[in-house]
């Protein structure tokens, strides 16, 4: 599903976060310090790259989604960019447009996994 | 010294052998745990929209709740075990601090609650560390330990972001510091801060097993004992990763301790212990 948003992609992150994404000078330290990087579709610097060029392929990145908020990039970014915060503010676009990217009657074997998991998913992947 | 506890979720449901060893080994330190009489789950995660609160709203009625409890405790310090539990109450408890404005936003909603900023939120690892000490645990510990090599597995939440960690978040060496008092050895874990994968274990559970894997590869060479966590949900993948990568892992389990069992299995409390625990350690 697209997701049409009027304020520019800098912008509307910038509004969320707070951070401003042209910090960014494309160096890759976060793509290199993720640690689910080398299972994604596109890496976190481009996806970065997307808000900077306003492309809303930003928001339909499998990136964002698998993105748990570990902090690494945004503790190794030599320009100071919350990367994760980025991340949490492109999810937040979609997620308050009220689409969800859980259903949890669709998670298989729901009752091996601990309560701990589920919370923490479902206030991420939900509105 | 009394501190309020704040237990959370896991802690009295899948993880109960945390809360079990970490009231033991905390009285057994000379720590008494008063756990709030009322709680309600953090959230696990918290928002980091600069632009709402909302997400903040159950930490904040918790910080209450401690509020409320003040005059039990010896401090001002509300102690957390769950590490997850740990950063949700210590990051909203540090927004609310240095943003006024938002303070003020929550306790207009929750009126006539109020909260007044008064709590510090601290991981039970601290306070061993900096109320307790080292060497306490030293003195305490009956079991010999120094043929046990066992490998620290930190996970993201505690060491990040910078404003939350309880210690480097590059470097931490407060697990290594806590194995070393017992006389077991810290093996080094290069890979002992890395994100486990967390609640992508609920939509992509490959991603999870890929995870733990590449957790583990360093560390396979040294002959370890066990595997020492700080987190319910490192703790699930962990275990969950072992079993799912049994054929890459070449049939070896390596069990998962919570950083209170071993301390229990140092200090003799194996009581305390749960049988798949004290037989999967051996010791």
């Amino acid at each position: 599903m697209t997701v049409k948003i009027t304020l520019s992609l800098p912008k509307k992150v910038f509004e969320i976060s707070g951070e401003n994404v042209y910090l960014c000078y494309q160096c890759g330290k976060c793509s290199a310090g993720c640690p689910i990087a080398d299972k994604m579709d596109y890496l976190p610097n481009q996806v970065i790259h997307f808000v900077q060029m306003n492309n809303e392929k930003a928001l339909s990145t499998k990136m964002i989604w698998a993105c748990a908020e570990c902090f690494n990039c945004t503790v190794i970014c030599p320009r100071g960019l919350d990367v994760t915060k980025v991340m949490e503010a492109l999810r937040i676009i979609v997620l308050r447009k009220g689409i969800y990217k859980l259903d949890l009657n669709k998670v298989e074997k729901i009752e091996e996994l601990p309560q701990i998991a589920l919370i923490a998913a479902s206030r991420k992947l939900t509105g | 010294m009394k501190y309020l506890y704040f237990p959370g979720c896991s802690l009295k449901n899948y993880a109960k052998r945390y809360e079990e060893t970490a009231v033991a080994v905390a009285k057994a330190l000379g720590i008494e745990l008063i756990e709030l009489k009322r709680w309600n789950c953090c959230g696990a995660v918290s928002g980091l929209a600069e632009d709402s609160v909302f997400h903040h709203i159950a930490a904040v009625r918790d910080l209450v709740r401690a509020q409320e409890q003040l005059d039990e405790a010896d401090s001002n310090k509300l102690v957390t075990v769950c590490s997850m539990c740990y950063r949700v109450l210590a990051s909203v408890n540090n927004r609310l601090k240095h943003n006024p404005e938002d303070l003020d936003t929550i306790n207009e909603f929750m009126s006539p609650e109020e909260y007044n900023g008064g709590i510090e939120v601290v991981h039970l690892l601290q306070i061993i560390k900096d109320d307790i000490g080292f060497d306490r645990i030293a003195e305490l510990t009956k079991k010999d330990l120094s043929n046990i090599k066992v490998a620290p597995y930190y996970g993201c939440v505690l060491v990040r972001p910078k404003e939350t960690a309880i210690d480097d978040p590059n470097e931490p060496t407060i697990l290594e510091e806590l194995i070393k008092s017992t006389g077991a050895t810290a093996v080094e874990n290069p890979l002992r801060t890395e994100c486990c994968g967390s609640y992508n274990v609920v939509t992509n559970r490959e991603l999870v097993k890929h995870r733990i894997l590449n957790l583990l590869k360093p560390i396979m060479r040294e002959n370890i004992d066990f595997l020492i966590s700080v987190c319910p949900l490192c703790t699930f993948n962990l275990e969950f990763g072992i079993k799912a990568n049994k054929k890459e892992l070449h049939g070896r389990e390596i069990p998962v301790l919570y950083f209170t069992e071993f301390l229990a299995l140092a200090f003799g409390l194996d009581d305390k212990l749960e049988k798949e625990v004290l037989q999967a350690v051996n010791i």
